[in-house]
C-alpha cells in the first residue's frame, strides 16, 4: 500500500512538473535542512531544530530573494558564432522557442523583522513579523511570436496578443503558529494564523491585447481590454480633456505608508507530520491560504481601447487649393492625437474599487529517509499557484548533521521544465547563533545566465536550549 | 574519500577557527566560480537578428481626378478648370495680350499743319450815304437871275398874281456844304438821287448840275419840269465810275414859271429844296473817313496734308491742337478779321475767331473740336474750308483806301493729337512681329514622349477698334525640350471690325481644332519648350472705302490677340512615360530586406498606370538596377457610350532583396512610370473632374531590426 502511495505521489509529481512552468518562492533545500528553524515557514508542524527558543531580531534574521522566469538570459543572449564568438547576440528566434504558451516573471522579497519561537513540551510556538513583496509579470507566447514575426502572416486574422499581467503587493505578515505533537512519536499537525497588513498593490484582472490585419492589408485594429486594480497612496492627475496624465505622490507619507492598516488580510498555513517508520517520515503542509482585501488608496482604471488603423488619409492633402486642405503634416499629428485618445484613460475609465489579493499558496508534500543519526534524504513537491500560475518542484535533498554545529545539505530540483538545479544548504553555529545560507539553485551562482530562477535565504538565528538531537528525529 | 582526506576533514572539524574559514571559502568559491561574463552588455552586438514581416496600410485617399490633377499642376492651378456641365478637365492656358498693337502707330498724323490765305484784296468800299440839302428862295432866285424875276420884287408881301417868269442862263450858282465823309473818292457804284421839293406858290421848271468844284467839273445834269406848288420830284444818277471831290455845288440852267392866275401871298422868302443824296457807294480808292462797317466775306478750303500719302481723311476729332492765325493787312483800314472754319465744330457749333488786322497773332483752341474734310463735293477729303470778313472801325480822320489793298492771313494748326479719324486709310499691313511664350503647364513638363488630346482647341480672341476689314494670317509652332516643333499651320482668317466709331472694339473668337489645324500633333509634342508665333494682318485688301463706308479708328483703342489654349483631358495614350527624380539617402533604408507596396484600388480614372523605380547614383551618373515595371493602377472600363466604370484591383509592387541591395547603394530614385488609355492606348479616356480614385497603400516589409 505505501509502494503504491509512494509511486502514485512520484507520478503525480513528475506530470504536475511537466505541466507546470517554472516558479520558485522558498527555497525546497530548506525545508529538510537539519538544524534550521526556518522549516516551520513551509511547514507549522515541521521543526527541524531543537532548540528551545528561536529569535529572529529584526536585521539579522536574514533575508529571502528569488527571482524566476521561465525563460533564462542565455535564451535571449548569448555568445554569437563565428564572427560574433566573442561578442553577445540577441536570439529571438531562441528566446521565442524558449518559451510556453504562457510565460512568467516573478520576483519575491521576503524580509523577516521579528521571530519568536518556543517550544512547550510538545508544542511550539511561533510569532513572526515579515515584510514580503511578491512581483509578477505574465506575457504570452503569442506576443513574441508576433514581435518576431511581425502580422504579415496573419493578414485576415485578429492576432491574439494575449494577456499580460502585471501584478505586485507589498504587505506585512504578522504570523502566529503553534504545532503540537498530537500522537506521540507519530503525528504533529501544526497551523499558522497570518494577519496581513496590505501596504500596496497592483492588480492586473485584464490586459488583452488584439491586432487584426485586414486580409488585404488595408487595415490595422488594434484593441485592448484593460483592467488594473491599484491601491497606492497616490492620486490621478487629469488634463483638462479629463485625460489621465499620471500619479500624484507628492503627499506620500512614508511613515503612514508602512503603519497603514486599511488592507487587511487573513492567511493561513496548515501542516502534519507523520512519522510512518523510524526512518521515514512523511510530511505534507498548505502555506498562505488566504488573500488581502485592498479597501484603501484604491484606483481602478478600466479601458476598452479600439483604433483601427487605415493608413494616413491624404484624401483632403491632395489639392492644396481645397477649402478642406489639410497639411500633410498636420495628418500625422491628427492621427497621433487620435491614437492617443483611442488608448489614453479618461476620468470616466478611472475608479476606485475594492479588490483582492489572492497570496500566493503553496502546497508541500514530502518524506525523508533516515540512513543514520547524521543522514538522511529527502524527496519533496511543492506546488505553487499564484493565480492563473501553477507550479511544481521537486526536490532530492541529502541533508547531514555534522559535528552538531553544522547541518549541510545538498539537493537537485527539476523546477518545472528545468532540470539542472543544484542547490545546497548550509547552516552553522557559533554558540546561540546560527549562520544558515540556502539556496536551490547554486549553479546560478555560477552561471546566471543559464539560470532560470535564482533563490537565496541567508541570516542568522539565536538559538536557546537546543538539544543535541533534532527534535524530528 | 581517501584516508589523507579523512584526517585533514577531521583536522578541519577540530580547528577552533574552521566555521570562519569554511565561510570564507565558501564564499570564494561562488564569488570565483560565479560566470558574468555572460551578462556583459557592453558585448552585446548590435545584430539583432529579428526580422519581422510587418503589413501595415500607410496611405489612404479618396480623392477626385480634380484634386489629383490640381496636385500635379503646383503652383499653376488656374491652368486647369473644369467643364461645369460634363465635369471635363481642360488645361486651359490662357495668354492674354499675345499680340497687341497701338493704334497710334497704325496711321502718322501731323502735329503741325500751316495754311495762308493768300492775299486777300479788300475790294470797295462802302461809306455811308451822303446827303446834302439846299432851300433857294425867290429872293435867291432874284440875286441870281440877272433880272429874270425882278418883277416880283415888288409884289413882295402882296397877294398878286405871279408873274410868269424865265430864266434860261448863264448858270447861276449856289454852293452846297462840303461833304465830310471823303476828300477824294473813286465810285465803283453808287447812286446820286436828287429830290426837288417846291415850296413856292407856282410850279416851276429847273434843269441843273452838280458841279464837282474839286475835280472843276460837272457831275451830272437834272431836269425837273413842271414842279407844282408843294410837290416833290426825285431823279437818279448812277455814280459808278464817278471821281468825285467833297466841294460840289449846285448850278441851275434854266428857271421857269408860268405864274399864277390867281392872286397867291408873294413872299421873297418862299423857295424850292434841292436835295443830293449819296447813297449805296462803293469806293474803290479815294482819301476818306471810313465808318465802322463790314466788308464782304471771303472763303476758301485749306488742304490739309498727312504723312501718309494715300490717306483720305473725312473727318477726324482732336483731342488737342489750336489754330494760330496771323494776319498781314497792307490796307490803312482798321479792324479785325471774322474768321470761320465752319467745318471744324465743337459741339455742333463752328469755330470762329476775331483776328485783330493789327498783325497781332490769335490762338483758338481746337480741343475736342471735330473737322470734317469732305465738305467740298470736287475733293470730299483732306479739305478744311474756312470763311472770314472784315470788321472795319470808323476812322478817325481821312484816309487813303484802295479796293487793291490786300489783307492775308496764316494759319498755323499747333500740337494736333487726333482722337479718331474716318477716311479711307489705304491698303495697310500690321506685322505681328515673332514671339514666344511657354506654356509652363506643370503636368506637360512631366510627362514624355508622345500623347494625343482627341480635341484640343486653340482660340484666339481678338479685339479690334480699327475700323478696317482686315485678314490675319498667323502660324504657330510649338517645340518640345528635345527640340522637335510642330507647326498649328492654322487657316487665314479676317478680324472683326467695329459697326462705328462709337460701338467701341469688335471682338471675335476664332478657334482652330482638329478640323481646321494641325492642333492635335502641335499638342501631341507636347509643346513643354515655347510656342512661337509670327504673323501679318492685311487691311482693305478687297473692300472699297467710300464715305459711306468708311475707315476708322480711334487712337486710343487698340488692336489685340488674346490667345486661350483649351486641352480637353480626352487623352489617347499609349505607354505615356513621366518620370521624377527624387533624392534619397540610400542607407535609410537599410533595415528593410524587402518591401511590397500593395495598392488596393478603386479606379474610376480610364488609364493604366504602370510603375518602376530606377536607382541611381547622381555622383557616378550611373544606373545602380531597377525594379521591375509593375502595373499599380488598372484603368476604369469605358464603354462605348462613354460611360465609365470604376475598377477595383489589388496590385503589388514588389522590391525583392536584391533590389533593395541597389537601392541602398543609390542616392536617387526614378520614379518611372508609364500611363495608357483603354484598349492599349487605342481608346479616348475621358478624365472627368468628379471620378474618384480611392486608393489604399499598404506597405508589407521584411525589416532586418
Amino acid at each position: 500500500m505505501k509502494n503504491i502511495l509512494t509511486k502514485i505521489g512520484i507520478i503525480s509529481l513528475i506530470v504536475m512538473a511537466i505541466y507546470s512552468t517554472v516558479s520558485a518562492q522558498e527555497s525546497t533545500t530548506l525545508q529538510f535542512m537539519k538544524g534550521m528553524p526556518q522549516s516551520d515557514l513551509q511547514n507549522p508542524a515541521l521543526h527541524n531544530d531543537s532548540s528551545s527558543v528561536v529569535i529572529g531580531l529584526p536585521g539579522m534574521s536574514g533575508v529571502y530573494f528569488d527571482f524566476n522566469s521561465g525563460f533564462a538570459v542565455n535564451d535571449l543572449i548569448h555568445k554569437g558564432t563565428g564572427m560574433l564568438a566573442d561578442s553577445l547576440v540577441l536570439d529571438i528566434e531562441g528566446f521565442h522557442s524558449s518559451l510556453s504558451t504562457t510565460n512568467s516573471i516573478q520576483q519575491n522579497l521576503s524580509f523577516p523583522l521579528f521571530y519568536l519561537g518556543f517550544r512547550s513540551k510538545k508544542s511550539f510556538f511561533s510569532i513572526g513579523v515579515t515584510e514580503k513583496e511578491v512581483a509578477q509579470f505574465t506575457f504570452d507566447k503569442s506576443l513574441v511570436t508576433f514581435l518576431k514575426d511581425g502580422n504579415a502572416e496573419y493578414m485576415g486574422q485578429n492576432f491574439d496578443l494575449g494577456n499580460l499581467k502585471m501584478n505586485a503587493f507589498d504587505y506585512t505578515e504578522m504570523a502566529f503558529g503553534y504545532s503540537n505533537e498530537v500522537i506521540k512519536n507519530k503525528l504533529t499537525v501544526g497551523v499558522k494564523a497570518k494577519a496581513l497588513l496590505g501596504k500596496f498593490a497592483l492588480k492586473t484582472e485584464r490586459m488583452n491585447m488584439k491586432v487584426e490585419t485586414a486580409a488585404d492589408g488595408s487595415s490595422l485594429n488594434l484593441s485592448t481590454d484593460i483592467k488594473i486594480n491599484m491601491s497606492m497612496p497616490a492620486t490621478p492627475e487629469y488634463d483638462q480633456d479629463n485625460n489621465l496624465t499620471g500619479m500624484n505622490t507628492d503627499n506620500l507619507n512614508p511613515k503612514d505608508f508602512v503603519m497603514q492598516t486599511g488592507n487587511m488580510g487573513m492567511a493561513f498555513d496548515l501542516g502534519a507530520v507523520y512519522k510512518l517508520t523510524p526512518k521515514i517520515t512523511l510530511s505534507g503542509s498548505i502555506v498562505d491560504l488566504g488573500k488581502v482585501s485592498f479597501k484603501k488608496d484604491l484606483i481602478s482604471l478600466n479601458k476598452v481601447s479600439n483604433y483601427n488603423w487605415v493608413g494616413i488619409d491624404f484624401s483632403n492633402s491632395i489639392d492644396s487649393t481645397n477649402a478642406n486642405y489639410v497639411d500633410p503634416a498636420d495628418l500625422i499629428k491628427n492621427e497621433t492625437t487620435k491614437m492617443e485618445n483611442a488608448f489614453r484613460p479618461k476620468k470616466s475609465d478611472v475608479g476606485s474599487e475594492v479588490f483582492d489579493v489572492t497570496i500566493p499558496t503553496k502546497i508541500y508534500l514530502g518524506g525523508t529517509y533516515q540512513l543514520n543519526n547524521q543522514f538522511s534524504i529527502g524527496l519533496l513537491d511543492r506546488l505553487y499557484k499564484n493565480g492563473d500560475i501553477s507550479t511544481n518542484t521537486v526536490t532530492l535533498s541529502a541533508n547531514a548533521m555534522l559535528a552538531n554545529f553544522l547541518s549541510l545539505t545538498g539537493s537537485y530540483s527539476m523546477i518545472g521544465k528545468s532540470t539542472n538545479n543544484l542547490g545546497m544548504g548550509l547552516a552553522m553555529r557559533l554558540g546561540l547563533m546560527q549562520m544558515y545560507f540556502v539556496s536551490d539553485n547554486l549553479m546560478a551562482l555560477a552561471d546566471p545566465a543559464k539560470a532560470n530562477y535564482v533563490n537565496v535565504r541567508f541570516g542568522m538565528n539565536l538559538l536557546f536550549g537546543r538539544k543535541h538531537k533534532p527534535v524530528s528525529e | 574519500m581517501s584516508d589523507f582526506n579523512e584526517v585533514i576533514i577531521l583536522k578541519l572539524f577540530q580547528m577552533k577557527r574552521f566555521p570562519f574559514v569554511f565561510w570564507m571559502v565558501l564564499l570564494l568559491f561562488l564569488i570565483n566560480s560565479c560566470n558574468l561574463d555572460s551578462l556583459d552588455m557592453n558585448k552585446l552586438s548590435k545584430e539583432v537578428n529579428l526580422n519581422p514581416a510587418l503589413v501595415a496600410p500607410v496611405v489612404k485617399a479618396n480623392i477626385s481626378v480634380w484634386d489629383l490633377i490640381q496636385s500635379a499642376n503646383t503652383g499653376n492651378e488656374d491652368v486647369l478648370t473644369k467643364d461645369p456641365v460634363t465635369g471635363l478637365i481642360k488645361i486651359v492656358y490662357r495668354q492674354n495680350d499675345l499680340f497687341t498693337y497701338n493704334v497710334r502707330d497704325f496711321l502718322k498724323f501731323p502735329s503741325q499743319q500751316a495754311f495762308s490765305s493768300g492775299d486777300k484784296q479788300l475790294g470797295e468800299i462802302s461809306p455811308a450815304n451822303v446827303s446834302i440839302s439846299k432851300n433857294i428862295t425867290l429872293n435867291d432866285l432874284v440875286n441870281n437871275t440877272n433880272g429874270a424875276l425882278d418883277e416880283i420884287v415888288p409884289l413882295n408881301g402882296t397877294n398878286s398874281n405871279f408873274p410868269a417868269a424865265s430864266y434860261n442862263g448863264p448858270d447861276s450858282q449856289y454852293s452846297l456844304n462840303s461833304i465830310t465823309d471823303f476828300r477824294t473818292i473813286s465810285l465803283s457804284k453808287g447812286t446820286l438821287e436828287i429830290n426837288l421839293d417846291n415850296k413856292l406858290k407856282v410850279p416851276v421848271t429847273i434843269t441843273g448840275s452838280l458841279y464837282d468844284i474839286g475835280f472843276n467839273r460837272k457831275i451830272t445834269n437834272f431836269t425837273f419840269a413842271n414842279i407844282n406848288p408843294d410837290a416833290t420830284s426825285k431823279t437818279s444818277v448812277s455814280l459808278a465810275g464817278v471821281q468825285m471831290s467833297s466841294q460840289i455845288e449846285f448850278r441851275m440852267s434854266t428857271f421857269q414859271t408860268p405864274g399864277s392866275s390867281t392872286p397867291v401871298y408873294i413872299d421873297l422868302a418862299d423857295y424850292f429844296n434841292i436835295s443830293f443824296d449819296l447813297v449805296n457807294l462803293g469806293i474803290s480808292n479815294g482819301n476818306l473817313k471810313v465808318t465802322a462797317q463790314t466788308l464782304e466775306g471771303y472763303s476758301g478750303v485749306f488742304g490739309f496734308t498727312f504723312p501718309e500719302p494715300d490717306l483720305k481723311a473725312f473727318k477726324a476729332v482732336l483731342k488737342k491742337g489750336s489754330l494760330l492765325i496771323k494776319t498781314t493787312n497792307s490796307s490803312k483800314l482798321t479792324g479785325a478779321i471774322n474768321f470761320s472754319l465752319d467745318e471744324i465744330k465743337r459741339n455742333g457749333v463752328p469755330v470762329i475767331a476775331s483776328i485783330p488786322l493789327s498783325g497781332n497773332s490769335t490762338t483758338i483752341d481746337l480741343s475736342g473740336t471735330e473737322i470734317n474734310f469732305s465738305s467740298d463735293q470736287a475733293q470730299p477729303y483732306n479739305q478744311i474750308p474756312y470763311t472770314f470778313s472784315l470788321q472795319v472801325n470808323g476812322s478817325n480822320g481821312y484816309i487813303d483806301y484802295a479796293s487793291t489793298d490786300a489783307i492775308k492771313m496764316d494759319i498755323t494748326l499747333n500740337g494736333l493729337e487726333f482722337k479718331s479719324i474716318h477716311g479711307d486709310f489705304g491698303k495697310r499691313l500690321i506685322e505681328i512681329d515673332p514671339g514666344n511664350f511657354d506654356m509652363n503647364v506643370d503636368l506637360l513638363n512631366k510627362i514624355d514622349g508622345g500623347f494625343k488630346l482627341a480635341n484640343p482647341k486653340l482660340e484666339l480672341i481678338l479685339h479690334n477698334s480699327i475700323g478696317m476689314p482686315g485678314t490675319i494670317n498667323l502660324d504657330f509652332t510649338a517645340s518640345n525640350k528635345d527640340g522637335k516643333t510642330a507647326p498649328l499651320s492654322p487657316p487665314a482668317f479676317d478680324i472683326p471690325v467695329p459697326a462705328n466709331i462709337s460701338a467701341g472694339a469688335a471682338t471675335k473668337s476664332i478657334v482652330f481644332d482638329k478640323s481646321n489645324s494641325n492642333i492635335v500633333n502641335f499638342i501631341a509634342l507636347p509643346p513643354t519648350g515655347q510656342i512661337s508665333y509670327s504673323g501679318k494682318v492685311d487691311f482693305n485688301k478687297t473692300t472699297p472705302v467710300t464715305l459711306l463706308n468708311p475707315n476708322f479708328l480711334d487712337v486710343d483703342a487698340t488692336f489685340g490677340i488674346d490667345m486661350v489654349m483649351e486641352l480637353p483631358m480626352e487623352l489617347q495614350i499609349s505607354n505615356l512615360a513621366f518620370k521624377d527624380t527624387s533624392a534619397i539617402t540610400g542607407s535609410d533604408y537599410e533595415k528593410l530586406e524587402s518591401a511590397d507596396l500593395i495598392v488596393n484600388s478603386t479606379n474610376g480614372i480610364p488609364l493604366d498606370i504602370d510603375m518602376q523605380l530606377f536607382f541611381i547614383d547622381t555622383l557616378q551618373n550611373t544606373q545602380l538596377g531597377s525594379s521591375k515595371k509593375t502595373k499599380i493602377l488598372t484603368a476604369a472600363q469605358v464603354n462605348s457610350s462613354g460611360a465609365i466604370t470604376p475598377v477595383k484591383a489589388t496590385q503589388t509592387f514588389s522590391l525583392d532583396s536584391s533590389e533593395m541591395v541597389n537601392l541602398r547603394k543609390a542616392n536617387g530614385i526614378v520614379f518611372s512610370g508609364t500611363v495608357s488609355s483603354p484598349s492599349g492606348g487605342a481608346g479616348v479616356a475621358t478624365i472627368l473632374s468628379d471620378s474618384k480614385l480611392e486608393l489604399n497603400v499598404v506597405i508589407k516589409a521584411k525589416v532586418n531590426l
